[in-house]
């Protein structure tokens, strides 16, 4: 714990290109990890009375564990494209999956919010595969807190 | 559109923010030893909270619900306990497993004293939940460190969990785990809101209250009348240490670049307010960052 204190006084003691270096891989690695802190905690604020209050280490603790739920839930997913030979994962591939994994009851609400984005999704531009891939996948952990605001606005973030 | 928009406009930021380099980082480096603090305080913390939110999910999910975030919150202790993977893990032998209900094939795991550990807490859990639900799934034994007891989990869950392990594992050889969390992600973003002008309780000023502020400078730069009051002492009178500093470099600025410091503000505010967010919670610890965030609520609701 001593080192931690000091090394970030040190970092910034130290000049800007040293800095700069650290910061772009740190900044991809922790992006391509997990969600943004933001969006999850204004998620977790919608369960809580309007002066409750959430500690930093929560946010980080279930925003961790949201990331690896996601990633559990793909990897399932991605396992049975690899089997048919596809290369796109859609909304389809993540509910059953989640039939797979054992999360039945969490299938019909999921139904509900897929159908409803497709709806919205027709409104709108057409868009890539990879990006309707992304999209589902962010879909499935907004899906089961009903905010499908949050689910926007995330996408919007990661692409900022 | 946006995207690109935005792009530019932070590169003129980080033009613009070159020359005030010097000033920024003797603003910075006081911010930085807080956060060096801090992160003491919330590692130690860390276990109590942990518990309580195991407890609360336990408690409000039922059994398969819980049981995912369960295992899903060990991965997080395995994550923050976890060091550089090294070959000597490939080494265990495997060890003779006793399987419940129908056999299944076991592929080769990566297994350590950290993951045991963990593993074992974990097992204890699981036990807890079925006498809490009355229910009775088939459970299938994971792999363990040798000594280790068991840990029984979902079988149709038992591949995935044994496929995530080995990701981890490899994402661990690929490139290390990330232990220590930036306090921002963009240095650019980052030295823009701390230029950025703050009213009493630590918010941003938006452009009607950096007039008030302005003209309130010559009287008394430490406090602003009609500002958000605040009600915890210790944190305003560390405020306001802050609002002097970023008062005398604010004035300086808006001698010289009037109309780019307004336009900065309005293509800048929401990011700049988010980003401020994050970097409070962190320098100013556990419960100046719960009164951040109780005070932001309406300006996040206006944002939406």
């Amino acid at each position: 714990m001593s080192d931690a204190p000091a090394s970030p006084c040190g970092g910034g003691g130290g000049g800007s290109h040293e800095s700069g270096e650290h910061s772009p891989r740190s900044n991809f690695r922790e992006q391509d990890r997990f969600l943004p802190i933001a969006n999850i905690s204004r998620i977790m604020k919608k369960a809580l009375p309007p002066n409750g209050k959430i500690a930093k280490d929560a946010k980080e603790t279930v925003q961790e564990c949201v990331s690896e739920f996601i990633s559990f839930v793909t990897s399932e997913a991605s396992d049975k494209c690899q089997r048919e030979k596809r290369k796109t994962i859609n909304g389809d591939d993540l509910l059953w999956a989640m039939t797979t994994l054992g999360f039945e009851e969490y299938i019909d609400p999921l139904k509900v919010y897929l159908a409803a984005y497709r709806e919205g999704d027709s409104k709108g531009s057409a868009k890539g595969g990879d990006a309707s891939a992304k999209r589902d996948v962010y879909q499935s952990p907004n899906g089961q807190v009903a905010h499908q605001g949050s689910f926007s606005q995330g996408v919007n973030y990661t692409n900022s | 559109m946006p995207g690109k928009a935005d792009t530019d406009d932070w590169r003129v930021e980080r033009g613009e923010q070159i020359q005030f380099q010097s000033s920024i980082y003797s603003h910075h480096q006081p911010w930085r030893c807080g956060v060096g603090e801090n992160a003491s305080k919330s590692s130690s913390a860390d276990q109590l909270n942990g518990s309580i939110v195991n407890g609360i999910t336990r408690s409000e999910t039922n059994d398969k619900s819980g049981e995912g975030v369960a295992k899903e919150y060990q991965n997080i202790k395995h994550a923050v306990l976890s060091t550089p993977f090294t070959m000597d893990k490939h080494l265990a032998p495997n060890p003779q497993m006793e399987l419940v209900g129908h056999s299944v094939v076991l592929t080769s795991p990566y297994s350590d004293a950290q993951h045991g550990q963990i593993l074992t807490t974990y097992g204890q859990q699981v036990m807890i939940n079925p006498q809490l639900y009355g229910m009775y799934h088939a459970r299938m034994p994971l792999p363990p460190e040798m000594e280790e007891e068991p840990v029984y989990v979902n079988a149709k869950q038992y591949h995935g969990i044994l496929r995530r392990r080995q990701s981890r594992a490899k994402a661990e050889l690929e490139k290390k785990v990330i232990k220590n969390r930036k306090p921002y992600l963009h240095e650019s973003r980052h030295l823009h809101a701390m230029r950025r002008a703050r009213g009493n309780g630590g918010r941003f000023l938006n452009k009607k209250k950096l007039e008030n502020y302005n003209s309130d400078a010559t009287s008394d730069i430490g406090q602003n009348t009609g500002a958000n009051p605040s009600t915890n002492s210790p944190n305003t009178q560390h405020l306001f240490t802050n609002n002097e500093n970023l008062g005398s470099s604010n004035a300086s600025q808006a001698t010289v670049q009037d109309m780019h410091r307004v336009e900065s503000f309005n293509i800048g505010y929401h990011n700049g307010n988010g980003l401020a967010e994050l970097y409070h919670s962190q320098a100013n610890g556990k419960k100046e960052g719960n009164c951040f965030g109780k005070e932001r609520d309406p300006n996040n609701g206006a944002f939406k």
